[in-house]
């Protein structure tokens, strides 16, 4: 049977992810831990705000990939040019896609303070920016777990718009999970996720099972100069 | 009038139950076709394999085989060589081929799924390109032969409107329309059933139903609200269940003898036609065509509902006492002229959210004014407040053509404001109404004039009810309103316009609206008289008031009927408000303190207005600031109070004391000070104000992109400091920004954009600007980019923040 079949889709209630604050606030760059009270409640209200509309839903499939030095081929569905993929990728056959999203309600949301309350859309979007990661995490273990059986570790969950790999994939993504279907994700014309609190990644199988020692290059992420973890002369795991 | 539907399809099986195919999808997969990534293709690739799986399902029993051509629209096959018009045709030829073997009379149905991008507002594709997307399939379907137009597994309503406007708009084939709900009862976008009925019912669809998402048994609940809702025949394509995985693959885990035992159900409700989506093969047919052999038809009955509807949210009226907010209408409200003429939709917002958080059920909106351009201030302030709140909103206008724009883009049902008795109205308004399956307001007027007695209103109104359905608009779309005279001038008639309200409401199956607040015009303490005519009305059967549900008195008449009515059930509404001494709950609760300072305590007064600005204690603005200016001069509160605090402001963020929430908070109290200033000018007729007269600043965020919380930081500090803001609003074609930036002979343009795609539009859009507008200054912002990306794209300035954003304005208009 064809790869196209092994696809997984499911929903997941909200009190299943938690919002780390600390995580939250190092997005609205807090350097101190000096949070002010009013900030603090907005937060705390939002956190349970998000967690009551949200609605956690994801899809992934494990492809078989071919590859070369400059470009994957994902079971000849699409294929990506990117040396950034490639090295990722070396030591793997099967690369997990996925797609997840907290759903419309928490766009509306967004939009809706970003007219009305600019101070709490900043935090509320922090906030779900943070549950959206959260989620993926959790969706990560799964895949860790389906790795696992193969005798394999994963890489890093790796994202369009990191790297070389150009946000542009987003349709071939959502295409092949049929994700605007099953989970409501949509990609405009620009490649920009509708809602925006969701994420399409790319996590390897990885055979080598060295899954720590593949670290990304920090200075090869789109999001170096404003990385806020490399400000504080951190990393972001990755 | 017991079924809406005068399709043939639908009359020609009478009591007999309508079968369509399964999935198209789940067979060609086991056909063990390698399947790329249109399926579409293979109608012209690989004919033979399409038209087998047809005869297939007809062999099983199917009355209608669908096409394969669920993404045969041009955005999806922008990749391939093939035209949408080339698919069909060809899908057709392969379905006309299958049906050509068989005696009985086969149904082919054009099958359109959604486009695959999201409409705008939301997304970024425009209602009218939507629409012709469309119209190219249906006339593509008509012209190759198709049967009815079926439009399925649709999550936007908004969508389904567009499809359906191009199926009845370019074709006279019969509409099937269907959408996907979740387990919640509402589809990804967030519509619910009853939306879903109200408006497709409304927009001429023949049949409507559900298909796809959940298996037959998780559909129950969805078939109960469609049977219960609808008056056209529903039908319904349940999954096979839901998807399971084992051994790496994916099965959908029920077969086809407990299916046909729910869909057996679903025809025991009222449901009358059946297939099948995900999962399903031909046998699943075959199953359910065996179960229900014995079974007749549940004859569909006639609703008679009064519904109008947001893209989310209906409103049911005739169900209790409805609020229509009526508040955004300058007539009489110089804030509003004055919000209107420059262009400035957030005080309108702002007036509609208000009117929702106090309780208003439905918005009326009128924005006629002279001077401005009604249609497109119309369209533009219905857009934005849909995006915004979930009230139903009345389209409120005298000129036919501002009515038919809104109507055609509102997303919903609506309600038009207004029809009345002359000729001439019901010619213009009737038509739209039809079209766009609107509720519409009679108003009891005619050539003769405003009638005295009740008599009379009832014949107007039967004048209106009997033409209203020679265009085809049932009663119940209808709503009269009997029209209020003035008590001080006509006394002895007052009570005239209350008593045709049972008169006609005994009649006919329609609903009343009343605007109130005339009845007082001239007389003192207009509030108790108002309240007064108001409670009256109610008990004379008033459904929907058209009044101001701000105003505390009236919305306490409201919660009072209801008590008495027996709606607000164990007075339970009523208590929550008016149980516990209103009191605010705001961490913040000094605002009651600031009438006390008074205005003898100058100091205090003065430095409390400060200290307001950089705590960020937005609430307290207001009395504040109306407190100073009973003694000081607009120009000296902003220059000796407000511009100091927020220098003290952006000093302790710069120096990390504070961080954005709290500077945010700030910039928006400053903003409300800012803002009472301007009201108290506006109100005084001083508009030659300095305060009023900043230099004019145009920004957007660019086309394509719909990021706006890092623009409308960046606005919002810039209007702190004066600058007046022309905020064109995120996803903004090149043309709009160019146009706008010449008629206001603006000096400096903002453009922000987050995605790497969408500086692409920025790098066009200041080229653009800069070929029309050499001398015109573009500052640019936003995560992706840098000062020397800026520059490469063209731009004369970049900053990273706000902060960046005010000392660029401040050297451009030095």
């Amino acid at each position: 049977m064809k790869t196209r079949y092994q696809l997984r889709t499911n929903q997941i209630k909200s009190n299943q992810i938690d919002v780390n604050i600390e995580e939250v606030l190092r997005y609205l760059q807090y350097k101190s831990n000096d949070i002010d009270e009013e900030t603090l409640r907005v937060l705390k209200e939002s956190i349970l705000e998000i967690k009551e509309i949200s609605e956690l839903r994801y899809v992934y499939r494990i492809i078989d990939i071919d590859k070369n030095d400059t470009s994957i081929s994902f079971n000849n569905e699409f294929s990506i040019n990117s040396k950034d993929l490639s090295k990722l990728f070396k030591a793997s056959d099967k690369v997990a896609v996925l797609a997840s999203t907290l759903g419309l309600a928490v766009e509306k949301r967004i939009r809706y303070y970003s007219i009305t309350n600019l101070s709490k859309a900043v935090i509320f979007d922090a906030c779900a920016t943070t549950y959206i990661e959260a989620l993926c995490d959790y969706i990560e273990e799964e895949i860790r777990e389906i790795a696992k059986e193969e005798n394999c570790g994963i890489t890093f969950r790796f994202s369009p718009g990191y790297g070389d790999v150009p946000i542009s994939h987003q349709g071939d993504i959502l295409r092949t999970l049929n994700a605007t279907k099953l989970i409501g994700l949509n990609a405009s014309e620009s490649s920009i996720l509708i809602p925006r609190k969701s994420v399409t990644a790319f996590i390897g199988l990885d055979k080598s099972n060295t899954t720590k020692s593949i670290a990304k290059s920090c200075k090869k992420c789109n999001l170096f100069k404003t990385c806020t973890y490399s400000k504080e002369g951190g990393n972001c795991g990755k | 009038m017991e079924n809406k539907t005068d399709s043939f399809i639908i009359k020609n099986f009478k009591e007999n139950f309508i079968f369509f195919d399964g999935a198209m999808g789940t067979m060609l997969q086991s056909s063990g076709l390698e399947i790329g990534e249109l399926p579409e293709i293979l109608n012209i690739s690989n004919p033979e394999t399409i038209i087998n799986i047809h005869k297939a399902y007809l062999d099983a029993g199917s009355d209608i085989i669908t096409t394969n051509t669920f993404g045969a629209n041009r955005l999806k096959l922008a990749g391939s060589t093939y035209s949408p018009s080339q698919i069909i045709s060809a899908a057709i030829s392969n379905a006309k081929a299958a049906i050509s073997e068989y005696d009985s009379k086969k149904y082919i149905a054009l099958d359109i799924g959604p486009i695959g991008s999201l409409l705008a507002p939301m997304g970024t594709l425009e209602f009218d390109e939507a629409y012709d997307i469309f119209k190219e399939q249906v006339l593509a379907g008509k012209e190759a032969g198709a049967d009815i137009i079926l439009i399925e597994t649709m999550t936007d309503i908004y969508e389904v409107k567009a499809a359906i406007l191009a199926a009845k708009e370019n074709s006279d084939l019969p509409v099937f329309c269907t959408m996907s709900f979740q387990k919640n009862g509402r589809t990804f976008i967030g519509t619910d059933v009853a939306t879903f009925v109200a408006v497709a019912e409304g927009l001429g669809a023949d049949v409507l139903g559900a298909n796809c998402s959940l298996g037959p048994s998780q559909l129950q609940e969805i078939v109960d609200d469609l049977v219960k809702y609808s008056s056209v025949p529903v039908m319904i394509q349940a999954n096979a269940g839901l998807p399971k995985y084992k051994d790496n693959t994916t099965y959908y885990d029920i077969g086809p003898s407990e299916y046909s035992k729910q869909i057996e159900l679903m025809a025991r409700k009222g449901v009358s036609i059946l297939g099948g989506c995900c999962g399903t093969t031909p046998l699943y047919i075959k199953s359910i065509k065996d179960v229900l052999s014995n079974l007749k038809v549940k004859e569909v009955t006639y609703k008679g509902l009064t519904t109008c509807t947001s893209s989310s949210n209906t409103v049911f009226l005739g169900d209790g006492v409805r609020i229509i907010g009526e508040r955004i209408n300058p007539t009489g409200k110089k804030l509003l002229k004055e919000a209107l003429r420059s262009s400035d939709l957030e005080y309108i917002i702002e007036e509609a959210i208000r009117q929702q958080e106090c309780g208003a059920d439905i918005l009326d909106v009128n924005v006629g004014l002279p001077g401005i351009d009604e249609k497109e201030m119309m369209t533009n302030v219905i857009t934005e407040i849909q995006t915004l709140i979930p009230l139903p909103l009345q389209i409120d206008s005298a000129d036919a053509k501002v009515i038919e724009a809104a109507a055609r883009i509102y997303n919903g049902k609506p309600i038009i404001n207004s029809v009345n008795g002359k000729k001439e109205s019901m010619e213009a308004i009737f038509p739209i109404v039809k079209k766009y399956g609107c509720l519409v307001i009679g108003l009891t007027l005619d050539e003769e004039g405003l009638p005295k007695t009740a008599k009379k209103r009832l014949e107007i109104a039967s004048k209106l009810i009997d033409t209203a359905k020679t265009y085809g608009i049932p009663e119940e779309s209808i709503l009269i309103d009997p029209l209020v005279l003035t008590v001080s001038a006509e006394q002895e008639a007052v009570m005239e316009t209350l008593k045709s309200i049972p008169l006609i409401k005994n009649k006919y199956n329609v609903k009343i609206v009343l605007g109130a607040s005339n009845v007082s015009f001239g007389l003192p303490n207009r509030t108790l008289m108002n309240t007064t005519y108001l409670a009256m009305a109610l008990a004379y059967g008033l459904d929907a008031p058209i009044t101001d549900p701000t105003n505390d008195a009236i919305m306490g008449v409201i919660r009072a009927y209801r008590v008495l009515a027996n709606e607000d059930k164990g007075s339970k509404d009523y208590v929550s408000v008016y149980a516990n001494t209103p009191s605010s709950t705001s961490d913040h609760d000094a605002s009651k303190d600031s009438s006390m300072l008074g205005s003898n305590n100058k100091t205090l007064v003065d430095s409390y207005l400060k200290d307001i600005i950089i705590k960020g204690l937005k609430d307290e603005a207001r009395p504040v600031t109306l407190d100073l200016l009973k003694q000081y001069d607009s120009l000296d509160i902003v220059n000796k109070y407000m511009m100091p605090a927020l220098d003290i402001v952006g000093d302790k963020y710069e120096k990390e004391e504070i961080f954005l929430p709290q500077l945010l908070r700030s910039a928006e109290t400053s903003k409300e000070v800012f803002e009472v200033i301007k009201e108290d000018l506006i109100k005084k007729d001083n508009l030659d104000s300095k305060v009023m007269e900043g230099d004019k600043i145009v920004m957007a965020t660019v086309y394509g992109d719909i990021h706006d919380i890092g623009k409308n930081i960046v606005k919002l500090i810039l209007e702190n400091y004066g600058y007046n803001i022309i905020d064109l609003g995120k996803d903004v074609p090149i043309e709009r920004i160019v146009d706008v930036a010449k008629e206001e002979n603006v000096k400096l343009v903002g453009l922000s954009a987050l995605m790497t795609t969408t500086v692409k539009n920025m790098e066009l859009t200041i080229k653009t600007l800069k070929e029309a507008l050499p001398n015109v200054k573009v500052m640019v912002g936003g995560a992706v980019l840098t000062a020397d990306y800026a520059k490469e794209i063209g731009a004369d300035y970049y900053s990273s923040d706000a902060k960046g954003a005010v000392d660029i304005a401040k050297e451009v208009f030095k």
